[in-house]
């Protein structure tokens, strides 16, 4: 929304500068985004009349023309436009003035004809309205005056961006100027229409139900539908304030009726439409829903086709408007049309809403609709457009107004207890300041007693069933009237927002009403007991997203300003708290990575459906069900992904690409597997490693340390030590898994449940993502092995007797896993082994082709005594018959 | 022969002097105090003399021997210490060579931050929770009073699984979670960290997935001053001490009074600067009181609670924090921006 400052200068007195006045608009809620002066550097243009027009005599594109700015003399202008008539008003740069952007113009020669000045097209006065050739201004453009003052480019606007809550009242001047007056405590000056109607001068008609029929065949969609018919309207240009209004709006003028309409939207927030009434076939207008396959051209020249989710506005023909949404050509208003039927109506938000984007027509009407427009105000626009429309066109307003209305909105009655605002607003608001913010804010506010006090004869009434009063109120006027003279609350409820003129409206505005006083009476029952004296009773509001007690809350706080609200921690006893075991050790695994000289990484969770074919997955592989998203924007966010891989491979293919070739990266984060019956997906957190190039660069005292298998498998084992994993909790063996080189993959048990892998790359994966030399990944299922922590493992006391150390080396075939020697070794030293260690393995001459030196350190000793050299050499010759046993030829 | 006691002794201690190295001490030590020693040969003559002159013999002796046992002591020590530093001197090796190279690891400039929250609202006592990312319509919309068709989906274009799954456009969804899983046992403190997705185009500033901060807290008389003091200790905490917050009324349907939540420009300390615009203050989250209908599906009763909620963009804060310019920044991962934390 736009806010022209001149414009809401009509409705509350404003003395503030635009950056005052923005910052407490923006302190109340209502965010201004920008300020935007109109006028980019336009001074000493005036208004001239082209009295008279020729071609340049040397050039065919030029005309020198002959102007009127008011002075004695007449100047001669040569232009290039094409759209330039005599007669025509047009704003011109005289000899000294600057034109938008601050270039001067002075005199000027044109293959030798002198200009003196120049015509202004929009663009040149800073004004955004496309389209070639001079600005023609309106006939009540004055000779001789600024033209930037006519144009009311002597303003500022404020760019507002609305929240969904103040949107609706917000796109409107007046709903501004109600913010601004309850900010400075004016109340704004509402225009009161005044509509001199009359017999209809064609037909002699009395009333407008003898012009036309109209019919709500889809009430669910449109809750209000009200008309009016003027006669002998003249289409034609707008004057000058009503095109500078627009314009400062962002609207472009079309003709003075379609600008009324759109006028009276901006002022009031109520979108209009505008039919030419002789078009309307059948003389009837009925609001439907479309009929599956109808079509309608809409204004923008687009054919769209429709279906029962669209509410149209039909004649007795074919859709002419997308209600709330745009019109068709054939039905609009154009130069030849005289007599004009104004739609004034309340269309469903979210039904609108649905149309306008599935057609992708973000038109200002929508973008009220959808946001609720007050179904109270229809009347007050349709005759405030009405009033414009023969100010500035003509025509005479044929008596009455038709008003359908089966959807009948009432104001709310919200109850609020004082004691209640105080605590969530934290503000310590008397009654009277609470009633004075709202009363600002257009609510009427309530004391207590009334709705606590049930006045005689009201008992029982209100909920369903209004049978015997609903009688005695359909008389209307007086009715109300003798109501709100003996309940205070009904004469709130009139008060606030107008009740419907039609008798038959008015009956269900009445019975409406009575419910909604019943309900709040309800409401309040229960509370008296306990409340009294701090229960206020706000009533009647005309603001549709103000429904309950902590709306008045925020409205009463944002009026007295957050920044009164005093900052205080919450009370109560101290609680603990704290991440759950789980997340604890998730946090300590990546500080033990990090440690170990990894870098942790963040990858994007959707990916694409490809990544499965690089991967070399089998068809049947179940890590290809994923969860696909139905509506992407890219293909390579498309799916949830069901592995990390990729997404590290990604990263490392990203970093090579950057010469950054040597990367251990890792991450623990979430891979989603639909379930079958199941509506939400399987989130499993898993932890990711990758490592290429160096762990450890050549440096002058170390040699590089290469990435490889044992690396990748040493922070592993790193991490379940550190984490406090046991190491009998679990083991390693090799394994195939399909995008793995085969001869260089473990797979890891944890509790003997596989919980996933580590290996080197298979080279066509690796080929696949790019990558120079070997890559080395894991994929870890991460829950089992946070479950396998064990957090206090218990103790063994420090030893107290010495130590023997022994090696023992051998030669042995290199199909013998170093485990299984290990494990041998462990099995014969028995309890007084205590540490195994291999320090040296070597293959290669002088040892024979398939097999392999492995050397040995092993440390025995006993818990309870030192070890005599005999009890040592027993055991350790244990250990060596067994590795001979395992067919090793022992070296030492 | 007591001249003669004196003789050696001043040759001694002069021989001693002379030494160069304490292997020659040794020597001068056998030589002059050795049973083959000069001193010890005379004193062996000692029954030579006549007895009343044994006794001052035998002293003049011994004096020699101590004095002789001194030098040797006292020269050993400086030749020691001279010998100690030569070596010293010759051990000295090039300090500003680079020390063994120790690989450095790094968590994720995201993670940091997120920790930092963790640690920031644990020791206000907040428990730390977290929920699935693809969620139901219900749990991400309907309870959080978000009806279908309500304009504030539009601002949360989502990703669809399915016509009631969709993936998660912020961390509120476990308000409802978790005040589900507590209900009704107060008071509820808790902070949600976690992965959020929206259906934007992706550029400096959007991305399709980014992570949120959640926070709730439930209990009987909780204001909005409380609400506001919260958010100045984590302002505070993450910013510095001098740090203000700043609401603004907004809106967000699952909050009333809703508000816009702005801190002190933390370039110019509020002095106004070209990233706050000249205003002093930078925007960092949305925040209110939980809505009646809200606390309502959580399982508590609106009537007797109140509470307050808010929600913040990880990336906003590392972002600001950090004068991190571009969110892609984050998921591409390189290694030269990961290394940098």
């Amino acid at each position: 929304m736009r806010v022209s400052i001149d414009w809401l200068k009509e409705y509350v007195e404003v003395q503030e500068e635009p950056r005052q006045l923005a910052e407490r608009l923006t302190g109340v809620g209502v965010k201004v985004e920008a300020i935007t002066p109109l006028n980019q550097g336009v001074r000493g243009v005036v208004v001239g009349r082209v009295e008279g027009i020729e071609r340049h005599p040397n050039a065919d594109a030029l005309w020198v023309c002959t102007v009127d700015v008011g002075r004695p003399e007449r100047l001669t202008i040569v232009t290039g436009a094409q759209n330039v008539r005599a007669g025509d008003l047009v704003p011109v740069a005289v000899p000294g003035a600057t034109i938008a952007g601050g270039k001067a113009i002075g005199v000027a020669e044109f293959r030798g004809f002198r200009s003196e000045g120049m015509l202004c097209s929009p663009e040149e006065l800073g004004i955004d309205e496309g389209g070639d050739g001079i600005l023609i201004l309106p006939p009540d453009a004055p000779v001789g005056a600024d033209a930037a003052q006519y144009l009311g480019l002597d303003d500022t606007v404020l760019e507002l961006e609305l929240t969904a809550n103040y949107a609706a009242h917000c796109q409107a001047m007046l709903g501004v100027a109600q913010e601004y007056g309850a900010l400075t405590g004016q109340t704004p000056r509402w225009p009161e229409p005044r509509v001199a109607e009359g017999p209809d001068p064609v037909t002699g008609a009395p009333d407008i139900r003898d012009l036309i029929r109209i019919r709500i065949d889809a009430p669910d969609l449109c809750h209000r539908y009200a008309g009016r018919i003027i006669r002998g309207v003249k289409v034609g240009p707008s004057p000058g304030w009503l095109q500078a209004r627009l314009r400062a709006a962002g609207m472009r003028p079309i003709n003075n009726i379609v600008d009324v309409t759109n006028y009276v939207m901006l002022e009031l927030g109520q979108p209009l439409h505008a039919f030419d009434y002789d078009r309307i076939a059948g003389r009837e207008v009925i609001v439907r829903r479309a009929r599956p396959g109808e079509r309608i051209v809409t204004l923008d020249g687009q054919e769209r086709v429709l279906d029962e989710e669209v509410l149209v506005i039909a004649d007795g023909e074919k859709p002419q408007v997308i209600a709330g949404v745009m019109g068709a050509e054939d039905s609009e208003v154009r130069p030849e049309t005289t007599t004009v039927f104004l739609e004034a109506a309340i269309f469903d938000g979210i039904n609108n809403r649905r149309t306008s984007r599935r057609y992708g027509i973000f038109s200002e009407a929508a973008s009220r609709f959808s946001r609720g427009v007050d179904p109270s105000g229809v009347i007050r626009a349709l005759n405030r457009a009405a009033e414009l429309i023969v100010q500035v066109a003509g025509g005479q307003v044929v008596a009455g107004v038709i008003d359908l209305y089966p959807r009948v909105a009432v104001p709310r009655l919200i109850p609020v207890r004082l004691r209640r605002l105080w605590t969530v607003t934290g503000l310590a608001l008397e009654e009277r300041q609470v009633k004075e913010y709202l009363e600002r804010l257009g609510f009427a506010v309530l004391p207590a007693e009334d709705l606590l006090f049930t006045p005689a004869g009201e008992e029982g009434a209100g909920g369903d069933g209004d049978g015997a009063a609903g009688g005695g109120e359909a008389g209307g006027a007086d009715a109300l009237a003798a109501l709100a003279e003996r309940d205070p609350v009904w004469a709130a409820m009139a008060r606030v927002s107008p009740v419907p003129a039609d008798p038959a409206n008015r009956s269900a505005w009445l019975q409406a009403a009575r419910q909604e006083i019943a309900r709040a009476r309800e409401t309040v029952r229960p509370w008296a007991a306990d409340e009294a004296g701090g229960l206020g009773a706000v009533g009647a509001n005309p603001r549709l997203d103000v429904a309950i007690e902590a709306d008045i809350a925020e409205e009463v706080a944002r009026l007295h300003g957050y920044n009164r609200i005093e900052a205080t921690l919450p009370q109560g006893p101290a609680v603990r708290g704290g991440r759950s075991p789980q997340a604890a050790i998730t946090l300590r695994a990546r500080r033990i990575l990090a440690g170990a000289g990894l870098v942790e990484v963040m990858t994007h969770s959707l990916t694409h459906p490809r990544v499965f074919d690089r991967l070399g997955l089998p068809a049947d592989s179940p890590l290809r069900q994923a969860v696909t998203i139905q509506n992407p924007l890219y293909e390579e966010r498309s799916i949830l992904r069901t592995l990390l891989a990729p997404a590290l491979l990604d990263v490392a293919q990203y970093n090579v690409n950057r010469q950054v070739r040597d990367l251990q990266i890792f991450e623990i984060s979430r891979v989603f597997h639909p379930r079958p019956g199941e509506t939400l997906p399987r989130e499993e957190e898993r932890l990711g490693i990758l490592a290429l190039g160096q762990a450890r660069p050549k440096t002058w005292d170390q040699p590089a340390r290469p990435v490889d298998f044992y690396y990748l498998k040493g922070v592993v084992e790193h991490l379940l030590d550190s984490l406090g994993v046991p190491r009998e909790a679990w083991r390693l063996e090799a394994g195939t898994v399909p995008f793995f080189h085969p001869g260089r993959t473990a797979l890891l048990f944890v509790g003997g449940e596989e919980v996933g892998c580590l290996g080197e790359l298979h080279p066509d994966v690796q080929a696949a993502w790019d990558l120079p030399g070997r890559a080395y990944l894991a994929e870890l299922r991460w829950a089992p092995i946070v479950e396998a922590v064990t957090e206090a493992p218990g103790y063994t006391p420090v030893p107290r007797y010495p130590a023997v150390g022994r090696d023992v080396a051998m030669v042995i075939g290199q199909e013998v896993p170093a485990a299984r020697v290990e494990a041998a070794i462990r099995q014969a030293g028995g309890d007084l082994l205590e540490e195994v260690r291999l320090f040296d393995l070597y293959q290669g001459p002088p040892v024979p082709p398939g097999k392999r030196s492995l050397a040995y350190s092993l440390t025995y000793r006993a818990p309870d005594r030192t070890l005599t050299d005999a009890e040592v050499e027993a055991v350790h010759n244990r250990v060596r018959q067994a590795l001979q046993d395992l067919g090793a030829e022992l070296r030492s | 022969m007591i001249e003669e006691v004196s003789r050696i002794q001043a040759e001694a201690l002069a021989a001693i002097q002379a030494a160069a190295s304490t292997e020659e001490l040794k020597a001068l030590r056998v030589r002059y105090l050795g049973k083959k020693a000069e001193l010890s040969q005379l004193l062996g003559q000692i029954g030579r003399l006549p007895p009343e002159e044994r006794r001052a013999f035998g002293a003049a002796c011994n004096q020699a021997r101590e004095a002789i046992e001194a030098a040797l002591r006292e020269r050993e020590e400086e030749l020691r210490q001279q010998e100690l530093a030569a070596r010293l001197e010759a051990e000295r090796i090039d300090v500003t060579l680079p020390g063994t190279f120790m690989p450095r690891g790094h968590l994720h400039v995201l993670r940091q931050v997120w920790e930092r929250f963790e640690e920031i609202f644990i020791a206000m006592g907040y428990e730390v929770y977290d929920g699935p990312e693809v969620e139901t319509d219900w749990y991400n919309f309907e309870a959080l009073n978000i009806p279908k068709g309500h304009p504030a989906r539009d601002a949360q274009d989502s990703f669809f699984v399915s016509d009631e799954v969709l993936l998660r456009t912020h961390t509120s969804p476990c308000q409802i979670r978790y005040m589900q899983s507590r209900a009704p046992a107060l008071p509820v403190r808790v902070i949600v960290p976690g992965r959020v997705y929206r259906r934007d185009f992706e550029d400096a500033t959007h991305s399709a997935m980014f992570h949120q901060v959640e926070a709730l807290v439930l209990d009987r008389g909780i204001t909005m001053g409380d609400l506001k003091g919260t958010l100045l200790e984590m302002a505070r905490a993450l910013f510095g001490p001098e740090t203000q917050v700043r609401l603004r009324p907004s809106y967000f349907p699952f909050t009333e009074p809703s508000a816009e939540v702005d801190v002190t420009c933390i370039f110019c300390r509020g002095a106004g600067c070209r990233v706050c615009k000249g205003e002093g203050w930078i925007e960092i989250l949305g925040a209110g009181m939980v809505h009646p209908t809200v606390i309502r599906n959580g399982g508590y009763d609106p009537e007797e609670v109140t509470g307050f909620a808010f929600g913040v963009g990880l990336e906003r804060v590392a972002m600001l924090m950090y004068g991190i310019e571009d969110i892609r920044h984050f998921f591409n991962n390189d290694l030269r921006f990961l290394r940098q934390f």
